[in-house]
């Protein structure tokens, strides 16, 4: 018996040991936390931390944000902005709100960053207000569009524009061709909930009605139950913010129920997961964008030429987005290197000649203008089409 | 408020799954007395081992090879991690109580997520749509039931959870190995003392769960996703449906699993709000246990002191 007992405490032991060493959260630290050559070494070097989701569903958005960060950083880096070397902290956040948390509290707090790039999804952005309010660090997510995630707070910015003027424009084009539409959520994600919100109050001003209001739970594979609902209630678009995995899902298995009604959605659909991942029901759908690489302003060429240089495929949203709130926080470092100086840096930006467009920040939020993006089918494959630009 | 018919048949699809992963929950616990809470590992097993050979197999193979070699790649997989969960960490711990137990699967259905999560880069696979006549588009082809589509492979899952539920009855029922189960079941003791290897046989029942629980992961991951925690939510319905129909009792876990899928989207259907068909589910769980809380097929057992 005695031997028995020894092999169990063993065999917990090791269970321990494997179950910590697998979990994906460890596998940040073992993330390289790249710093870009340095070329003179009189520079001082100030850390900017990064938190995105790397591992889990969303980790396709956050390395695609990863690379236009990479990308600005290693530019700055070899151009040199006003003496100093910025350093990239990575964190791997899981898209989850917990571990957000945590590595916003061990990015500015144990790292002592003097900015924290990301999370880029609003649940997570909502989740690090109050750790960013206490540790004084300012964040800039590149792309969390929640409309709270900025609200009376000093130290939460964003590169992107937020839910109301995104819902706003796309329930605009979507009023253009019915009056009749229906609305697809998300009820675990705040991202989607918020982007349901301002569509449905935006197209029902414009004179629309919404049929149905449908919702699912992440993690959800079947949404026969939801698309049937829809089908039946005679709308003919249906507005899905989503975001992988759930929406190519939704976007095939609205296919195989027949469900003639367009589907079209916000920047979440901007991915190749969802453009070529969902089967061909995607030709048509309209989607809000923050960037159009076919756009021919000289910031945008620059950058689409750089990150095609590095990588092979155009940039999208979140690369651009990546790039932008890089730029921003480089910006702001032009007014000093404490925490504190780049907060109140990052507050004075005003017609900011960003890849996203001209950025003038206020309480937070980047003013600029959206464009809407038609998915259409390419040599071969899908690919994103500019339609128009749209001003706040 | 009409068509009863598509309701009908999609809950019975899904149904079909949660039956499939019940029955194995439903067999361990009827042998050792464990809640598995791994088992829905295994079905996740499954779909990466499924997705696995998809690889492998050469892409022109005809879809009507390539899936039912899938399919048994994926039962082999989830039968070799339950097998290998159980040797590793359930036997070690056999005789120190059924909360230690319970943790301990507790903890092999973390460690399998993120050994997954850590393994595939938690990037949720799904089968390419193209090219025409590969496994991914056979795979989205439908079947119109009245004005509405529904995919054609999820009949399989009906025909394989009938199918495999009367291979399983006939083993269980019919064979010596069957006998054992029933034996070790009973007493597993006395079932030792008679001379029935108590380790083989439960060896083999979590060999069958996991077998049954990795076909069940391939069919759902061959239309929807496979991702390393596509488990948790089968599994936690597939107990509810394994409770339902009584746990430890096979045929409770069948028809607790059909009509778990059947009550969801009958909600549906009468017009509950689609973001809480679960809480109907759920409710009526709750009313079963109320009223009959050995589940439906279940017979009620008295503690021995």
């Amino acid at each position: 018996m005695r031997d028995l007992r020894f092999s169990h405490r063993w065999l917990g032991a090791v269970l321990t040991a494997l179950i910590i060493g697998a979990a994906p959260g460890r596998a940040q630290d073992r993330l390289e936390t790249k710093a870009v050559p340095e070329a003179a070494p009189v520079r001082t070097e100030v850390k900017v931390g990064v938190s995105l989701p790397l591992s889990g569903p969303l980790a396709a958005y956050g390395k695609s944000t990863l690379e236009g960060i990479r990308l600005r950083m290693e530019e700055a880096n070899a151009g040199g902005v006003n003496g100093v070397a910025v350093k990239l902290v990575v964190e791997d956040n899981l898209g989850d709100a917990t571990t957000g948390i945590n590595a916003y509290n061990k990015l500015a707090g144990s790292d002592k960053a003097v900015a924290v790039l990301g999370p880029i999804t609003s649940t997570v952005a909502l989740g690090i207000r109050r750790a960013a309010a206490k540790l004084k660090v300012a964040v800039v997510s590149p792309t969390a569009t929640n409309d709270k995630i900025t609200q009376g707070h000093e130290y939460m910015f964003r590169a992107c524009f937020n839910d109301s003027f995104q819902g706003r424009i796309i329930a605009g084009f979507v009023a253009r061709e019915t009056k009749k539409a229906a609305t697809l959520v998300d009820m675990n994600s705040d991202y989607s909930k918020g982007l349901a919100r301002s569509f449905k109050d935006a197209f029902t001003a414009a004179g629309g009605a919404i049929a149905a209001e449908e919702k699912y739970q992440q993690k959800d594979t079947d949404f026969g139950a939801q698309l049937k609902r829809i089908k039946d209630s005679g709308a003919d678009m249906v507005f899905v913010p989503g975001y992988p995995p759930e929406l190519p899902l939704i976007i095939k298995q609205a296919k195989a129920i027949g469900l003639p009604a367009r589907l079209c959605g916000a920047d979440g659909w901007d991915n190749e997961a969802v453009i070529n991942g969902s089967g061909d029901n995607v030709e048509n759908s309209l989607l809000v964008g923050a960037l159009s690489s076919e756009n021919q302003r000289p910031v945008v060429k620059t950058f689409v030429q750089a990150f095609q240089k590095k990588h092979r495929p155009a940039p999208g949203t979140f690369e651009a987005l990546g790039y932008d709130s890089a730029s921003l926080v480089l910006e702001a470092l032009k007014t000093g290197t404490t925490p504190d100086a780049v907060r109140r840096g990052l507050a004075a930006i005003k017609d900011f000649e960003a890849v996203t467009g001209r950025i003038t920040i206020q309480d937070g939020d980047a003013v600029k203008s959206a464009v809407i993006l038609k998915i259409v089918k390419g040599a071969d494959k899908y690919e994103t089409k500019y339609v128009a630009t749209v001003n706040p | 408020m009409h068509d009863l018919p598509f309701y009908l048949v999609s809950g019975l699809c899904i149904g079909s799954i949660f039956a499939l992963v019940a029955v194995g929950y439903t067999l361990v616990y009827g042998i050792i007395k464990l809640i598995n809470f791994a088992h829905g590992e295994f079905y996740m097993v499954g779909a990466y081992a499924g997705f696995g050979a998809f690889c492998l197999l050469p892409p022109g193979l005809s879809p009507w090879v390539a899936i039912p070699l899938m399919v048994l790649a994926g039962g082999t997989a989830g039968a070799a991690v339950a097998v290998a969960a159980e040797r590793v960490a359930y036997k070690p711990i056999r005789r120190s109580g059924r909360l230690a137990a319970l943790l301990t699967a507790i903890g092999v259905s973390f460690l399998l997520q993120n050994l997954f999560a850590f393994i595939a880069n938690a990037q949720p696979l799904q089968y390419p749509t193209e090219p025409a006549g590969g496994v991914g588009e056979v795979c989205q082809r439908t079947v119109l039931i009245g004005s509405d589509g529904l995919v054609a492979v999820r009949f399989a899952y009906i025909g394989l959870a009938v199918l495999l539920s009367l291979g399983l009855w006939f083993l269980v029922m019919r064979t010596r190995f069957g006998r054992a189960m029933r034996a070790v079941s009973q007493d597993a003791d006395a079932a030792a003392l008679m001379g029935i290897d108590v380790d083989w046989v439960i060896r083999r029942t979590f060999l069958l769960g996991g077998f049954l629980a990795g076909i069940a992961g391939t069919l759902v991951g061959l239309q929807s996703v496979t991702e390393p925690m596509m488990g948790f939510v089968p599994g936690l319905k597939a107990f509810v449906a394994a409770v339902l129909g009584g746990i430890g009792n096979l045929a409770g876990a069948i028809i607790g699993g059909l009509a778990l899928g059947v009550i969801e989207s009958l909600a549906v259907w009468a017009g509950v709000p689609t973001g809480y068909k679960d809480v109907a589910a759920f409710i009526i769980l709750i009313l079963v246990l109320v009223i009959r809380p050995q589940g439906l097929l279940g017979r009620m057992t008295r503690e021995k002191v």
